[in-house]
């Protein structure tokens, strides 16, 4: 075999080379003692790595030709005058890959899945944790500008009062930090949400639907453990953080999208968390308030029975009972159903309104009469 | 220091190199001999990098990927090596991002110039910049291409591609822009057409390529794919018309509750996945088909002619013929299985997609004729400093 090979750069025929080091000038002669080139040894520059077939690859700045050897002697006097060389293999090629290797790249890689999972599950809310809660009212208030351009806010002053005590009667109860600013919006949805930096928005809807103060209570105790969990930033963080990571791994599109999807699954997965967690800090802080926390129990029977006279919207957020084993996997919020059964209380306690508070509360929206009525 | 004359270590010419040079009967084209292990270890490191530095060692990952998939390549015996800088990439992406940058600005500062005089007038470079992205989108595949055979060495020679990416890319929006008013008729033409200016550009030393195919030949599979595409479409229309009623009319009718609504899912689902699947799986081998046949033609007309030798006594131009035998159950198997691979390892499974391709072309591709390579010698065509800017700005892929 021969263990030094030369090309010229300018045919590809193949040269069996003979080269030696002669001074400061490598001189790469062939059988025949004709000389092939004649490089000065400080131009010489090998490449990092070794060929597969384990030899060393060798170039001179500005002329052609390319010199490869596995002669150990020639490479010692290379060496010795000066040109740096590859030891070995690079330690991560030329192994013989054993069933010991595969498995650990495989645990690696299940590893390495679980952390990813793990990442995208509670990294995102242990550094919305970390972000001020100034910060992330000034990530709010321009959320609330949008919605509330569309569906103005209710003025009515004595309800706000009554809707304001309620809060602040929950959030010493829940012992809940962060400073919070409940609006209501003329609107017909059914709904309320939460804004990072504590802002509830609830929708008239809602207020029209409900049966009594109780339910727009419990619903309001619901937004309460979202902005005590922080769960809205939550998401901001882990859609923002996906991004990020997808950005700079540039693994193509593939792989984006497959990762998308996961992502997209553990969050659904996490909105569902989310959610049932609420429920369970709604209940908590009500009845740490001494109010009485049937509210949400009854708030899911009059979602269920809403949606069973009609079909099922395709699309639906929360969609009825009766797809629900299959569509609970799709979805961020568990079925009223369930939801019902779980936050079912008996109905003891203080009404968290009075008479006069409830209906000024009903009233909020009235004066403005660009109501368009239900 | 005195000198230190270095052993002679080989010993004579190695018998079959210098002059007498290998068979001409059809061999495959080139021999793959990496492995997935090693792939990996590539991979993961590349990705560890470009996280750690926000995607920016992209360009140095890519160089790293294609060192070793060209060097575990054999040609006739001898290993390809890449000879790019992850340098060079990244540079040519940076000039092609303030490129891009600098002609987008123009063209909207003069759309608002224009737009004063008169609003139809501001069309204009709108469309002028709709045009000319998809100039450089073509024109971009093109010049890579160049880049990459020109960081391609094999026996110290290396490649090269002879003309104008630009006038490459005018050529690919006109023939575009014909296969719209033809309907789709010429696509064929369109592929051909763009293969022969591709292949025909491309040198590798003193071998030049051609192409002596002719699209005609591919136009009855293209307009049976088409048709066959539209019957399969209608045939599963029409089946999927008449499973409507029995299997997905009670679901939407709200009519069924509880248990029945969810008995009847679980009937229609299983109906409706395999059904996606079996249109899949039928719709793809077509087109496959179409592929497989596309890719018979185009390689196997493509030539290599090494000028006469140079040397005194030498023969005359000698050609080498390619060959292709990929075959749409092949092609369509390799696909099927590389994107479950893809999506089920969340993209980490690459360096198997990678060696699965390497692996398949080597099957599938061959060369016949003599090579001698005394006669074949170094390019004259000028080494591009920068690479690729404009594909990895607009179209980056992983290797």
């Amino acid at each position: 075999m021969t263990v030094t090979r030369f090309h010229d750069g300018r045919s590809a025929a193949t040269h069996a080379a003979e080269p030696i080091v002669f001074g400061r000038e490598l001189r790469v002669v062939d059988g025949a003692d004709r000389t092939l080139a004649v490089w000065p040894v400080d131009a010489i520059r090998a490449e990092p790595d070794l060929d597969p077939d384990g030899m060393t690859v060798l170039t001179a700045r500005d002329r052609p030709g390319v010199l490869s050897t596995a002669d150990p002697a020639l490479l010692d006097a290379l060496r010795r005058a000066g040109v740096r060389l590859p030891m070995a293999h690079a330690w991560w090629t030329g192994h013989r890959w054993t069933r010991r290797h595969w498995a650990g790249i495989g645990g690696g890689f299940a590893l390495a899945l679980a952390a990813v999972v793990l990442a995208l599950n509670a990294l995102p809310h242990w550094i919305a944790t970390g972000i001020p809660v100034s910060w992330e009212r000034k990530l709010g208030e321009p959320m609330v500008a949008l919605l509330t351009r569309g569906s103005p806010v209710c003025a009515g002053a004595e309800g706000q009062a009554a809707l304001n005590r309620l809060v602040e009667r929950l959030r010493a109860s829940g012992r809940i930090a962060i400073p919070v600013e409940l609006s209501v919006l003329n609107d017909g949805m059914v709904n309320a949400f939460t804004l990072p930096g504590g802002k509830i928005l609830v929708m008239r809807g809602l207020i029209d639907d409900a049966e009594d103060g109780a339910v727009l209570a419990a619903v309001i105790a619901h937004e309460l453990g979202h902005v005590t969990h922080r769960d809205s930033v939550t998401m901001l963080v882990r859609e923002l953080g996906l991004q990020f990571i997808l950005a700079s791994l540039g693994i193509g599109d593939m792989g984006a999208t497959a990762i998308g999807g996961a992502s997209q699954l553990t969050a659904l997965a996490y909105g569902r968390a989310a959610e049932a967690a609420a429920d369970e800090t709604a209940i908590d802080v009500l009845t740490a308030a001494g109010l009485r926390a049937d509210g949400l129990s009854r708030f899911f029977a009059a979602m269920e029975k809403k949606r069973g006279r009609k079909p099922a919207v395709e699309g639906e957020v929360a969609p009825d009972n009766r797809t629900a084993t299959i569509s609970t996997w799709l979805s961020t919020h568990p079925p009223d159903q369930e939801r019902r059964e779980r936050t079912a209380r008996p109905d003891i306690g203080e009404a968290p309104f009075s008479e006069a508070e409830w209906t000024a509360i009903k009233g909020m929206c009235a004066r403005k009469s660009s109501d368009n009525g239900k | 220091m005195p000198p230190q004359p270095a052993p002679f270590a080989s010993q004579g010419p190695e018998p079959g190199t210098a002059r007498s040079g290998g068979t001409a009967a059809t061999r495959p084209l080139f021999e793959y001999d990496g492995n997935i292990g090693d792939l990996y270890a590539v991979f993961i490191l590349n990705l560890i990098f470009s996280m750690l530095t926000l995607g920016i060692y992209r360009f140095w990952a890519i160089t790293k990927l294609r060192r070793y998939l060209w060097s575990h390549t054999r040609l006739e015996g001898s290993r390809l090596s890449y000879t790019g800088k992850g340098g060079e990439l990244f540079l040519g992406f940076l000039l092609a991002l303030v490129v891009i940058a600098v002609a987008a600005g123009g063209l909207a500062l003069l759309a608002a110039a224009l737009i004063e005089i008169d609003p139809m007038l501001a069309a204009i470079p709108v469309v002028a910049g709709y045009i000319a992205m998809f100039i450089l989108f073509a024109a971009a595949r093109f010049s890579a291409q160049r880049y990459r055979l020109s960081r391609t060495e094999w026996r110290g020679i290396r490649g090269g591609m002879q003309g104008s990416a630009l006038k490459y890319g005018v050529v690919w929006v006109l023939y575009l822009i014909s296969t719209i008013v033809t309907l789709y008729q010429s696509v064929p033409w369109m592929q051909v057409g763009l293969a022969r200016r591709r292949i025909s550009a491309t040198r590798f030393g003193s071998a030049v390529f051609g192409f002596d195919g002719t699209a005609g030949r591919l136009y009855w599979a293209w307009l049976g794919t088409i048709v066959a595409t539209v019957a399969l479409l209608g045939a599963f229309g029409v089946v999927g018309y008449l499973l409507f009623e029995p299997v997905l009319g009670p679901l939407f009718s709200g009519t069924l509750s509880g248990k029945r609504q969810e008995a009847a899912v679980l009937v229609a689902l299983p109906i409706l996945i395999g059904g996606a699947l079996l249109f899949g799986i039928l719709s793809g081998l077509l087109a496959t088909w179409y592929v497989a046949r596309m890719l018979r033609l185009m390689v196997g007309h493509t030539t290599a002619t090494v000028p006469a030798a140079p040397h005194p006594g030498g023969h005359g131009a000698e050609t080498l013929r390619f060959s292709c035998t990929a075959t749409a159950g092949s092609l369509l198997w390799l696909y099927l299985s590389n994107m479950l691979i893809a999506i089920f390892t969340l993209g980490f499974g690459l360096p198997i997609l990678l060696h699965r391709t390497a692996r398949y072309l080597e099957r599938t591709l061959f060369v016949t004729g003599h090579l001698d390579a005394d006669a074949l010698v170094q390019s004259t065509l000028a080494r591009p400093k920068t690479g690729e800017g404009f594909l990895q700005a607009l179209d980056p892929g992983v290797v």
